[in-house]
């Protein structure tokens, strides 16, 4: 008897033991788990639990709380395998949580040198798996590779130059033996790139240039030097589509960012999408949303792969609700740009041309008494995850509906690791710092959730929110919707039409995507909110 | 010949001061910003437009990324040291990062934001000060507060001199539904049974809309309760037109001005 459960121990053991590349592949199969950023390499944000449902999730009760040590903004998204919860404890300690309790098994801490200074926060997005070995991109820019069951680094390798204003925020992505990662720091006069680092190793094996150099097809997109200081940073964790084999990329906006007379040309690849072979790195196609961008709209978001039945025949498709916001259908093979609609109010731009181009509205540009501009800064949407279900064949974005920025420009002088941005922006927002509390009236805009029509980009649905939101979104195979948002709460939609089945107030602003799985057999939903991660589940009977 | 001259002046003072951070950690000092001219209000605008406006704003006025820096008020801190230390050593928990300026930079920004406030303040004072704070007793000070003396209901004033031009404050006094700050906006709530609420509208969300009633009583309305609400953007304070004289109102105003953040913008 002692032998047999030996036996079964060991066996288990060797179950949690490995997170091989096939079982990232299938992710979509082992729902019980979310073993990537985005849940699987299609990046739908979509899980085929089905025990928690639009007829009981009114019972959801709150099972543990997770308490960060750190006051940053929590924007990673948990991974959950096999009963054990990884998430970073921002900017850049990592634990491992008992998925059935909140207790913590491990904590690795990473300390971060003085003169670390990035953009946006100091924020980080999650980590990845593979084998045994946890990977984490750090504000210092490095590539740190952690033992699972221990939490102690096996390597750490710098990726880029943190006092040039490089760092990494995003969660990194497991492809075969490799782990590939991009940089951030567009506002700070960095070149991007996306780098594959050999998973056992950390030694680097491809790297993609985001600004292509001199003698390289794209350059002539840049003038003069401005190539050099350029951005088109790497914010968010790519997808991947194993058939291809290619890996798609979002890339952030040209610098400096306001001021677009200082880098005259299309700026090449920034504010794109790129498809590149996950084996060499190499460019396969790309497609550029707002080429020579002043309104600073990055494409930071997640590309969401779908096979969708497009005009009476089955196509792989990519679904994009960009910053700009315009709402893209690509085909994923090509690059073949199949549709675009507003999905927000714009005044940017009077449409897209056949191929996609934007035709911009009399050459509106940031200026130095300011352009009054739709969307604002924020974009009509940015980097909070959308969902794809293939249940009800809908796309679900997070959006910031009616509000404008006014547009700045000026002279800046590149110097490096400092900010680099060519101008400023006016924009009435609730500013950060006050998010407790709301008092602005509907003229301000108003944050919504919403579900698009991929074939037309047509609206079917939104719920509105008073105040706007930085949450992720995640749908289900029974028909819910979870998503958080600025004010503090965590809400179950019906994701057929958008109905408002259950919510609870967790009191912080949820600045990541919501994680669904199982333990024991028993399915949780998890979201951070504030400096906390909320799992809830139905009620034990 | 001046820039000679400055750098003699930024290293006779330079040592002195840039340790004071450190010493008054252990409470034994404060530091004073040494870097108050206007060259260095001029140095400190440059700085400010190449490393700061991308989240404050061209004018320091905030942006979604963020806050104003020209209300007067500082909300972490508003002393020369809690500012120096802000730019330099970054807010925790906000997207404020460290720095790396030279302790010069940084008292040469710290000049520019306090100027930031004082930019958009009253440029005119035309009135007399002392008799400006007998009329502000009799008249306001049951509702606004102004350096420490006065009522709690009504905007604190005490920065508003650096914050509003002349004839804004002006306006303000004859006219206060002219403009409004959202945060002073009420509601007129109606329940399913039919029963008015009216209050100052402090917080709302997607639910639920939080209000002080007018007997100052904190007040929690649900939505789904609400029949109807109607917000109202007209401020509860009545117009002081025909009330006060152009004269008396100057003197409120000058004597607003003199309680400004030039002083307040001093204190811990």
């Amino acid at each position: 008897m002692r032998f047999k459960m030996a036996l079964l121990a060991g066996l288990a053991w060797t179950v949690q033991a490995q997170v091989s590349y096939e079982r990232l592949r299938d992710a979509a199969r082992e729902p019980q788990n979310w073993l990537t950023y985005n849940g699987s390499y299609a990046s739908t944000h979509h899980s085929a639990l089905n025990q928690l449902r639009p007829d009981n999730v009114a019972s959801l009760e709150l099972k543990w709380v997770w308490q960060a040590n750190s006051l940053e903004k929590i924007e990673a998204t948990p991974l959950v395998v096999d009963g054990v919860m990884y998430l970073t404890d921002p900017p850049n300690d990592v634990v491992a949580i008992d998925a059935r309790t909140g207790r913590v098994f491990w904590r690795y801490r990473h300390a971060l040198p003085d003169g670390v200074a990035p953009c946006c926060g100091r924020v980080n997005r999650g980590v990845a798996i593979l084998g045994n070995t946890l990977y984490m991109g750090t504000l210092d820019a490095r590539l740190v590779a952690l033992d699972r069951s221990t939490g102690r680094k096996r390597w750490d390798v710098q990726v880029a130059d943190y006092e040039r204003g490089y760092s990494l925020t995003l969660s990194p992505l497991a492809i075969k033996d490799k782990i590939i990662v991009g940089v951030a720091g567009g506002e700070l006069g960095i070149r991007g790139f996306i780098a594959a680092y050999d998973a056992a190793t950390g030694k680097e094996t491809w790297r993609f240039k985001t600004i292509p150099e001199p003698g390289e097809p794209g350059h002539e997109t840049w003038d003069g030097d401005s190539w050099l200081h350029g951005g088109a940073s790497v914010w968010l964790t790519g997808s991947y589509d194993a058939e291809l084999n290619l890996t798609y990329w979002g890339i952030g906006n040209p610098g400096p960012d306001w001021n677009p007379a200082l880098r005259l040309g299309d700026n090449l690849y920034s504010d794109s999408v790129v498809a590149l072979d996950a084996d060499t790195g190499k460019l396969k196609w790309y497609f550029q949303f707002s080429p020579h961008d002043g309104f600073d709209y990055d494409s930071v978001q997640i590309p969401v792969l779908a096979d969708l039945n497009w005009k009476g025949r089955p196509r792989k498709t990519m679904l994009w609700g960009n910053r700009n916001g315009f709402f893209y259908v690509i085909d994923r093979t090509t690059g073949e740009f199949l549709l675009g609609q507003p999905f927000v109010k714009q005044t940017w731009a009077a449409g897209l041309d056949e191929r996609g181009r934007p035709i911009r509205v009399n050459d509106r540009m940031p200026s130095a008494e300011g352009t009054l501009t739709y969307p604002g800064v924020q974009g009509g949407t940015n980097w909070y995850a959308p969902s794809y279900s293939p249940v009800t064949g809908l796309f679900y974005l997070t959006a910031w509906e009616d509000y404008p920025g006014v547009y700045y420009s000026w002279e800046q002088e590149y110097e490096p690791g400092k900010w680099f941005a060519g101008g400023s922006v006016r924009a009435e927002l609730p500013a950060i710092t006050r998010q407790e509390i709301r008092t602005l009236g509907p003229e301000s805009g108003y944050g919504a959730i919403r579900a698009l029509d991929p074939a037309t980009g047509r609206r079917v649905w939104e719920y509105r929110m008073n105040d706007v939101s930085d949450s992720g979104l995640l749908t289900t195979a029974s028909g819910l919707l979870f998503s958080g948002n600025r004010e503090g709460h965590f809400v179950a939609l019906s994701a057929r039409d958008g109905k408002l089945l259950w919510n609870r107030y967790l009191g912080g602003q949820v600045a990541s995507s919501p994680v669904t799985w199982t333990v024991d057999g028993k399915q949780y939903v998890s979201i951070a909110s504030g400096h906390a991660v909320f799992t809830f589940g139905l009620p034990d009977r | 010949m001046r820039h000679k001259l400055r750098t003699l002046r930024v290293k006779a003072i330079a040592a002195a001061f840039f340790s004071l951070p450190l010493l008054a950690q252990h409470g034994s000092t404060t530091a004073v910003n040494p870097y108050t001219n206007p060259e260095d209000e001029q140095a400190g605008r440059k700085l400010f437009r190449a490393q700061c406006a991308g989240c404050h704003g061209p004018d320091g006025t905030g942006t979604g990324a963020g806050p104003s820096l020209a209300s007067g008020t500082f909300v972490h801190g508003g002393s020369d040291e809690a500012l120096f230390r802000a730019i330099s050593k970054g807010l925790p928990g906000t997207t404020m990062p460290a720095f790396s300026f030279s302790g010069l930079q940084v008292w040469e920004l710290v000049t520019h934001v306090r100027a930031l406030g004082i930019a958009h303040g009253a440029s005119e004072n035309r009135g007399d000060p002392t008799a400006g704070a007998t009329i502000f007793r009799a008249n306001c000070s049951r509702c606004h507060r102004a350096a420490g003396e006065g009522g709690l209901s009504g905007p604190d004033l005490t920065a508003i001199g650096a914050r509003r031009s002349y004839a804004e404050l002006h306006e303000s006094i004859g006219n206060p539904d002219a403009e409004v700050a959202s945060e002073y906006w009420s509601v007129l709530a109606t329940t399913s049974t039919g029963q008015t609420i009216r209050g100052v509208r402090l917080n709302e969300d997607t639910f639920s809309i939080q209000i002080r009633d007018e007997n100052g009583r904190l007040q929690s309305l649900r939505k789904r309760d609400l029949k109807d609400v109607e917000l109202i953007r007209r401020s509860p304070m009545p117009s002081f037109a025909g009330k006060l004289s152009d004269a008396q109102m100057d003197d409120v105003i000058a004597w607003l001005i003199s309680v400004g953040p030039i002083n307040v913008g001093r204190q811990q």
